[in-house]
This record gives structure tokens, C-alpha cells and sequence, in this order.
């Protein structure tokens, strides 16, 4: 199946008390991905970051209505999900694909304020990402790791600054999966996104709110939870140099340390992974028993 | 010899003591740390949470990454005012001229990875450079896949779309009948209710 989960992030320039659509960063698109409205397709999360408070509103004919739909209260300066809050039970909103969604903020008058959507597609024509569920990584889990990153974000509200996740320490070990169980930033942005292959070339990613530290921590884990599927992103550190960590925040740009709080897997555990096979094919004498204690 | 009291009953300005005067500074601050005319205390007085304590900081706001104590320094940073300027006009140079992140094309995991492995066996080495990793996945890309045209997806869509109504106005939940669509395609469902419609 071709699993995938993207965050989808986007900006208004100066939207005032006008709901502004969203002009989404470089590259990426409102509308759903997607060829087939069968495949279960899902809006998973939903933020933004406002530097005067407005409101995000989500539209589309194909979902509620097409007048108000799912419209939320955006406070000023603070990244917490809007809809919805993958911290405990939860709703994903079913999307169809190739919906054009209407994503449409307002916010303050000589300002760029910004909003993220992340949809997850549990099979996705094409594209394929490696993700695992909580009992899986409780199963072959070894040890922590943090990934630390320095990004420089783009003033501009798109996704900008990316920087290889091996780009500040390079501690990983070598031909090894990790999953991505979520991450901190020091400074607030929009979102904090990880592309790589190993996730279908798509971007996954968190909300940059530095006070919701227990929120975003195991953003991943909680999704995975919150939504009883596979949805906890899963890297090989042969490919490094080219998973890479960015920020997409508003026109105030910045300095961002973000922190990846990965756990080590057991080799050969994740399908679709590599396997590093001109140095290390049988795994490099990695350990045979992993898991939490019981 | 002198026979000193080595340890009292009760202290000094206690109302029970055999020497309690009642307008000594002993028994005026016994009243004062004992008695609350108000009703039980939350803390004892002078506790530095007790509200009536000097220099309680109960008025104080303890907002996220902000040392209330030093509210002019840079929230979750801890700067000075000058620290931080200097920093934010360094960060401003630096977001100039830092890049917006690459595009990528999505693709497949499994994919990509085998060709990697590939490459990575054919060079000997684990790590790829950029310029190999680009090559590589250009590569995959310029693949043949099969040839969909965006009418035709959206043609397909508009379809199942159309399958999805007639079965929800026919009172299956949305499960079931995407179920129904996925099993039996949005052509068989549409061209059978079609068929129920003209017999009935």
C-alpha cells in the first residue's frame, strides 16, 4: 500500500479582515492528492500562525458546505492545532481526491500569516512512504536519538532553509532505520517540515509552537495513535545527506534550532527501506532484540 | 547560683504562659502569626506564597518560555534586549539570503531505495553524493508508468463521485459504499442502478 502523509503549508499576505486564500509554498497544492476517492484520504491536523489574531477556514463542496465548513479562531502567536488535536480521540476528516480545498485565513493588515494542513493517504497511487504504527516501534525499537538541525527560514512564507538531517551532528549510525517520533523548535514558525525518500519524496511534518513541547515531541506517535494507523515516518541513514529539515513560517524568517526525537529501529523490520548493501548487507552486526520492557 | 528557666512551657507572649502580657511585642506577633480572624488560612503567615507575605510574587505570570522574574529578556531564549536585536538582525541577513527549500516529485519508497541500493553497490560506498542521488532518482523518474491523462482522472473521479450519491440516496453509510465502489469499480454501480431505475 502506498502510504503517505504530507503537511501542506501555505501563506496570506497582509489578509486583514478579508479571508485570504492560501497561496501554498513552493511546489505544493490544496488540492488532494490522489486518483482515486476510494483510497481513504485524510485531514489529520490543522494549524496556523498568526501574528494578529484571525481565522482559518477550510472549504470545500465536497465536504460539510462550501459557506463556513471547518472555520477556527486563530490566536495570536501560537501554534496549536486547530482541527484537530491528535492528542486524544479523535475525527480525521475524510477528503476525495483531487478536491481543490478552499484554505482561506485572515489575520493582521501589513503582515504574511500562515497555515498548515496535514493530510495522510493510506494508499496513495505512485507514491509510497515508509511509516510503522506504536506497536511496531514499541516491538523494534532500540534506542533514542536526537537529530539537531540549525534552519535558516525564507522570509518569503514558503518552505525554505532545508538542511540534511546530519547537517549539525552526524551521529547517526550507518544503514540504520529510525522513526521520526516528533520534534521541538526553540523559536515559533509555522511548521517544521522532513522530506525524504524514504517518505515518497513528500514532506512530513509538525506545528513550530515551542511551548507545546509534550505536544509535539511524539507528534507522530500521537497521530499514529489518535488515528489507529501507521503514521510514525521512518528514515534510513544511508540516505542522510538527503532527508532533509526545513521551516515555513512568517515574514519574520529567523534562526531555528529543531530538534528530531527519532528512535532506532532494528534492521530490516520497515519494507520498502535500503539496506546499504555495499557495506553492511547483513545489517552490521546490529542487535537481534529490541522493545520497551515489560 | 543562679537557677535559670532552661526550657519553657510556653514561649513568650503565648496567651496560655504564666507571663503573658497581653501588649508585649511577644504576644502581639503570637496574635499576628496565630490568630486569623477571617477564617483558616491557606498558608502560615509569612510564607512566601501567603498572599499578606512582603514580596509574594502571586500577582506574577507565568507564561510559556517567559521568566517572570526578567520579563524583558526574549521569551524561550532567555536573551537580553540586546542580545536578542543582535541576533534578529543577524537572522534577518541570514533569511535573505537563505534558499527556499527544493521541490520534489513524490514517489515511491520501495522504489527509489532499491535503485539507491543499486547505485550504492555499484560504487562500493554507502554514502551518495548529491549529484549521484539526483541521477538516481531522475532515473526512476524517467521510467515509462502507465499513461493516465488528467481528463481521464477526472473523468474516473467525477464518476465514483457520481456512484458515492446514488449510494448514500440509496441509504448505505459512507464506508460501505466506498467499499462498493473500490470492490466492484463506479461503472458496475452506476450502470446497476441504472438498471433498478428503468425496471422500476
Amino acid at each position: 500500500m502506498g502510504r503517505a502523509l504530507e503537511v501542506v503549508a501555505g501563506f496570506a499576505t497582509n489578509p486583514s479582515t478579508t479571508f485570504t486564500a492560501l497561496t501554498a509554498s513552493t511546489g505544493q497544492s490544496f488540492t488532494v492528492r490522489g486518483t482515486d476517492i476510494t483510497k481513504g484520504t485524510w485531514l489529520m491536523a490543522s494549524w496556523a500562525f498568526n501574528a494578529t489574531a484571525g481565522e482559518l477556514r477550510i472549504r470545500s463542496p465536497r465536504l460539510h458546505d462550501f459557506f463556513s465548513g471547518i472555520r477556527n479562531r486563530v490566536t495570536a502567536a501560537f501554534v496549536g492545532p486547530l482541527y484537530l488535536d491528535p492528542t486524544a480521540a479523535s475525527y480525521a476528516q475524510r477528503l476525495y481526491a483531487q478536491d481543490a480545498l478552499t484554505v482561506e485565513l485572515t489575520g493582521g493588515a501589513a503582515e504574511i500569516d500562515t497555515a498548515s494542513l496535514l493530510i495522510g493517504y493510506e494508499d496513495l497511487g505512485g507514491v509510497a512512504g515508509r511509516f510503522i504504527d506504536n506497536p511496531t516501534l514499541q516491538k523494534i525499537g532500540l534506542n533514542v536519538v536526537t537529530v539537531e538541525v540549525t534552519v535558516t527560514a525564507v522570509a518569503t512564507g514558503n518552505f525554505g532553509g532545508a538542511v540534511a538531517v546530519n547537517s549539525s551532528i552526524d551521529n547517526l549510525i550507518a544503514n540504520t532505520d529510525y522513526a521520526i517520533l516528533g520534534g521541538f523548535t526553540d523559536t515559533r514558525c509555522d511548521s517544521v517540515g522532513v522530506t525524504g525518500v524514504d517518505f515518497g519524496n513528500l514532506r512530513v511534518g509538525f506545528p513550530g509552537e515551542p511551548s507545546l513541547r509534550s505536544l509535539t515531541g511524539n507528534w507522530f506517535a500521537k497521530l499514529s495513535q489518535a488515528f489507529s494507523g501507521a503514521w510514525i515516518p521512518v528514515f534510513n541513514s544511508a540516505n542522510k545527506t538527503q532527508t532533509t529539515v526545513d521551516v515555513q513560517t512568517t515574514g519574520a524568517g529567523g534562526t531555528f534550532i529543531i530538534n528530531l526525537e527519532c528512535v532506532q529501529l532494528l534492521p530490516g523490520q520497515v519494507p520498502g527501506g535500503a539496506t546499504g548493501a555495499a557495506v553492511q548487507a547483513g545489517g552490521g552486526g546490529a542487535p537481534t532484540s529490541a522493545g520497551q520492557p515489560h | 547560683m543562679t537557677n535559670h528557666q532552661l526550657e519553657r512551657d510556653f514561649p513568650h507572649g503565648h496567651p496560655a504562659a504564666s507571663d503573658y502580657d497581653p501588649a508585649s511585642p511577644e504576644a502581639i506577633e503570637w496574635v499576628r502569626k496565630n490568630v486569623s480572624p477571617l477564617g483558616e488560612r491557606d498558608f502560615p503567615v509569612d510564607h512566601p506564597k501567603a498572599l499578606d507575605t512582603a514580596g509574594n510574587v502571586n500577582h506574577l505570570t507565568w507564561r510559556a518560555g517567559t521568566d517572570p522574574h526578567n520579563p524583558h529578556r526574549e521569551e524561550f531564549t532567555g536573551r537580553t534586549p540586546e542580545q536578542a536585536a543582535g541576533v534578529a538582525a543577524m537572522s534577518a541577513i541570514a533569511s535573505a539570503a537563505a534558499a527556499e527549500s527544493p521541490v520534489t516529485i513524490p514517489l515511491d519508497a520501495a522504489e527509489i531505495n532499491a535503485a539507491l541500493d543499486a547505485k550504492r553497490v555499484e560504487l562500493k560506498r554507502d554514502i551518495l553524493t548529491a549529484e549521484e542521488y539526483a541521477a538516481v532518482v531522475r532515473d526512476v523518474h524517467s521510467r515509462p508508468r502507465d499513461p493516465v491523462s488528467a481528463e481521464d482522472v477526472r473523468a474516473h473521479i467525477d464518476k465514483q463521485h457520481r456512484a458515492l450519491q446514488a449510494l448514500l440516496t440509496r441509504g448505505y453509510n459512507r464506508n460501505t459504499a466506498m467499499d462498493i465502489i473500490g470492490r466492484e469499480g463506479a461503472d458496475s454501480v452506476l450502470g446497476d442502478l441504472a438498471r433498478r431505475q428503468s425496471e422500476e
